[in-house]
C-alpha cells in the first residue's frame, strides 16, 4: 500500500504524453523525408517516351509514391529508434514497467504514424499543384478520387505506416536482445532474395510480401491483414522486450 | 540499383541523426513545434489551391487495358477482313476526315509521299459517278491507357491532274504530365494499382483510306481490292 497509488491507465497516457514532448524531434525528421520525396517526385518517378517520323510522345509520371515510400522508410527508422537503449532508459524517470513503456510506445507510434499520414496525402496535393501551376505541362490525372477514396486511402496510408513503424520497433527490440541476429537479419534477407535470383527466378521475396498489402483492393481485407500483422510485431517486440534485462 | 541503395543509405543516416532523443536535438522543442504547424498550415494551404486552381488539363480520354484490349482487336479484326476482300464502311474505327473529288480522266494513279504507311483500299462502284470519294479511318493510339488519337496529325491528301498525293502529317509532338497520388491511395480507388501491375501497354493506330471510285476507273499505285 503506497500513499500515492497509480493506475496502469493514467502511468501509460502520463508517459505517451512525455514522449509526444520529448521525441517531438522525429517530426521534423518527417518533414524533411516528405519534403525531400516530393523534391525528387517533382522531376518525374518515371516516363515513358517514343514515336515514329510523323508523331512522338513524351509521358513523365508524378506520383505520390516516391513521398509514401519515404515516409514509410521513416515510420521504420522511428520504431527502431525507440527501442534503443538512450529512449528506454528515458522511460525509468516515471514509475513504470515494461509493459507500460510498451503501451505508450505504441501510442506515440500510432500518434506519428496518423499525423504522417495527414501530411502524406497533403503533399500528393501539393505534388499535383507544382506540375500543373510551375511545370505547366498539360496534365492528366490518373486517378481522381472521391472524398470515400481519399478518406479511405488516407486510413489506408496510415495503417501501412504503422505496419513498418510495427516492424522496425520488433527488428530493433531484436537488434537490442541479440547483436548476432541483428546482423544476421539483414544477411539472411539479402541471402535469400539473391539465392532466389540464382536459382534461376527473381530475388522476388520483398515483393511478393509487397503483393500481399499492395494488391489487397478490398479495404476490409487491407485493414484485417495490415492491423493483425501490426499487432503481431507489435506483440512480438513487447514479448522480446520482457526478456531484456535492466541493464541492456 | 546503386543509386537507390546510396539514396536509402543516405537517409537511413539522416533519419538516425534527426530521431535522436531530446537531450542532442539540434533545434528546440518550441521551435519544432512551429515548423510542423508552420509545415502542415503550408500543405493545407498549398493543398486547397491545388483543388480550387485550374488544373492546366488536356482533354485526354483515359482508357482501360480492356478497352485497349477491345480496341486493338477491333483494328486487327478490320484489317484482317480488309486484306480478304471485305471492307464495312460502319466499321468502329474513327472516321478522321471526308473528301471527294472529281475525276478528269478515266485513269487514276496513286503516289505515296514521304514513305508513308497508309494502308489503301479500293472498292469500285457502279453507284459512283465520274468523281472519287475518300475516307481516312484511324485505329487508336494509345499510351499507357492514354487516347492520344486526336492529338495526331492528318493525313494530307491533293488531287494532282489524275494523280491522287498522299502526303505524311506533319510531325506531332506531345508532352504529358500523368499525376497520380501514390499507390496508397490508389489502391481502394476504382483506378488501377499501378504496383506491381504489368505496366505499359498501348496501341499504335493504322491510318486506312477508303477510296470508293467508279467500276470503269483504271487504277495505278498500291491499293488493294475490296467487296
Amino acid at each position: 500500500m503506497y500513499l500515492t497509488e497509480s493506475k496502469v491507465r493514467d502511468v501509460i497516457f502520463k508517459q505517451y504524453r512525455y514522449k509526444l514532448q520529448a521525441y517531438f524531434g522525429v517530426f521534423t525528421s518527417l518533414m524533411f523525408i516528405q519534403v525531400l520525396g516530393m523534391l525528387f517526385s517533382f522531376s518525374g518517378t518515371s516516363s515513358i517516351g517514343g514515336g515514329s517520323d510523323t508523331f512522338s510522345y513524351d509521358v513523365r509520371t508524378y506520383s505520390g509514391s516516391l513521398v509514401a515510400i519515404f515516409t514509410l522508410i521513416w515510420a521504420f527508422s522511428n520504431g527502431i529508434s525507440l527501442t534503443t537503449k538512450q529512449h528506454r532508459y528515458d522511460d525509468f524517470h516515471f514509475v513504470t514497467t515494461r509493459h507500460v513503456s510498451n503501451y505508450a510506445n505504441g501510442l506515440f507510434l500510432a500518434t506519428a504514424s496518423v499525423i504522417a499520414a495527414i501530411t502524406g496525402l497533403l503533399t500528393t496535393y501539393v505534388l499535383r499543384l507544382l506540375v500543373t501551376q510551375v511545370l505547366r505541362t498539360p496534365s492528366i490525372a490518373v486517378d481522381q478520387l472521391s472524398v470515400i477514396d481519399a478518406c479511405k486511402g488516407l486510413v489506408g496510408f496510415f495503417l501501412y505506416i504503422l505496419l513498418f513503424a510495427s516492424v522496425g520497433y520488433f527488428i530493433g527490440m531484436i537488434a537490442q536482445t541479440n547483436k548476432i541476429i541483428a546482423f544476421l537479419l539483414p544477411v539472411l534477407l539479402i541471402g535469400v532474395i539473391s539465392i532466389q535470383a540464382y536459382l534461376g527466378g527473381e530475388g522476388t521475396l520483398l515483393v511478393d510480401i509487397g503483393r500481399f498489402y499492395v494488391l489487397e483492393a478490398s479495404f476490409l481485407l487491407f485493414t484485417v491483414k495490415s492491423v493483425i500483422t501490426s499487432v503481431l510485431f507489435f506483440l512480438g517486440a513487447c514479448m522480446l522486450g520482457n526478456r531484456l534485462e535492466v541493464g541492456v | 540499383m546503386v543509386a537507390i541503395i546510396l539514396l536509402i543509405l543516405l537517409i537511413a543516416a539522416v533519419l538516425s541523426q534527426l530521431s535522436k532523443s531530446k537531450k542532442k536535438a539540434w533545434i528546440g522543442m518550441k521551435t519544432t513545434r512551429l515548423l510542423l504547424l508552420g509545415y502542415v498550415g503550408l500543405l493545407i494551404l498549398l493543398a486547397g489551391a491545388s483543388l480550387l486552381l485550374p488544373m492546366n488539363s488536356s482533354s485526354i480520354k483515359m482508357m482501360s487495358e480492356e478497352e485497349v484490349e477491345q480496341s486493338m482487336k477491333l483494328q486487327d479484326q478490320v484489317m484482317n477482313e480488309a486484306f480478304r476482300g471485305t471492307f464495312e464502311e460502319e466499321n468502329g474505327l474513327d472516321v478522321v476526315e471526308k473528301w471527294t473529288f472529281p475525276l478528269t480522266g478515266d485513269e487514276l494513279g496513286i503516289t505515296p509521299i514521304n514513305d508513308y504507311s497508309v494502308q489503301v483500299f479500293i472498292e469500285k462502284s457502279l453507284d459512283i459517278g465520274e468523281e472519287i470519294q475518300i475516307t481516312h479511318y484511324v485505329g487508336k493510339t494509345i499510351v499507357n491507357g492514354m487516347d492520344l488519337t486526336e492529338k495526331r496529325g492528318e493525313v494530307q491528301i491533293e488531287m494532282q491532274g489524275n494523280d491522287l498525293e498522299i502526303k505524311n502529317p506533319s510531325h506531332v509532338s506531345v508532352e504529358l504530365a500523368e499525376i497520380s497520388n501514390g499507390f496508397p491511395f490508389q489502391q481502394f480507388s476504382a483506378e488501377k494499382v499501378e504496383w506491381f501491375s504489368s505496366g505499359f501497354y498501348g496501341n499504335k493506330g493504322m491510318d486506312v483510306l477508303y477510296i470508293k471510285a467508279p467500276k470503269g476507273l483504271k487504277i495505278e499505285g498500291q491499293a488493294l481490292y475490296v467487296n
